[in-house]
């Protein structure tokens, strides 16, 4: 944890602003496509969101032991 | 003569049926092109807070208590999220096989509230469990995914309501 916990906090409620800004913004995009572009789209991010969440739990996996 | 008026009649009432039928099957095709559009926003919502999370997990942030148990939210959303995203593949595979369409739009939604809503609101409820003093800051946040509830269920509301006009109608 960060020396300041508060500091830390506001810096994380930053990032999930601008995880909603960008979301956002990004979001514009999907009318103006195919129905075919929106289903690959649908089909990346599914991919992309299972990373993200898959690369979250390896950062509690104990650390492998030295041989 | 008087058979041929009944065919004729036959034909113009036959005819009025299928043209509604049609009309029901676009509406219902471009409210599945709706719930693909508001599924891939909900998608972006999930990747980008799975990744804020993280980020901020590396910074020292938050602790390991707070980021797991969120994860873990925004990997039930995802899998809510797949389940729904399947669901609106199927509904659309047999609305153009000519199935009933108003089914296929109550089916998607009793998925969509099984599913989703349960999961982005438990995902919620976890985000905003934070001090009382920034806990306001991501209000905006919270709305967004709430509204995209909201859409979805305004969505599927708006289509039932035409469904059922067009069927009183014929």
């Amino acid at each position: 944890m960060p020396n300041d916990p508060i500091a830390g906090v506001i810096d994380h409620v930053r990032l999930l602003i601008e995880a909603l800004v960008n979301g956002r913004v990004e979001a514009r995009t999907i009318k103006d496509m195919t129905d075919e572009q929106l289903g690959d789209y649908i089909a990346r991010l599914q991919q992309e969101a299972r990373d993200e969440v898959e690369a979250g739990y390896r950062r509690h996996e104990p650390p492998p032991e030295n041989p | 003569m008087k058979y041929l008026h009944r065919f004729v009649a036959v034909l113009v009432i036959a005819s009025f049926a299928l043209g509604v039928a049609g009309c029901n099957k676009d509406k219902a095709l471009k409210t599945v092109r709706q719930a693909d559009e508001l599924a891939a926003k909900l998608l972006i919502y999930g990747r980008n807070i799975a990744k804020a999370n993280n980020e901020s997990f590396d910074k020292g942030n938050i602790p390991a208590s707070v980021h797991l148990a969120t994860n873990t939210a925004v990997d039930h959303y995802l899998k809510g999220l797949d389940v729904f995203i399947a669901g609106i593949a199927t509904a659309k595979k047999a609305i153009e096989a000519g199935e009933n369409s108003q089914g296929q739009i109550d089916i998607l939604q009793a998925v969509f509230d099984a599913q989703v809503a349960a999961a982005a609101t438990a995902l919620v409820n976890i985000v905003t469990t934070l001090p009382p003093e920034v806990a306001d800051k991501i209000q905006g946040w919270v709305a967004a995914i709430q509204l995209a509830i909201l859409s979805f269920r305004a969505l599927f509301a708006e289509v039932r309501i035409n469904l059922k006009a067009e069927v009183t109608h014929a």
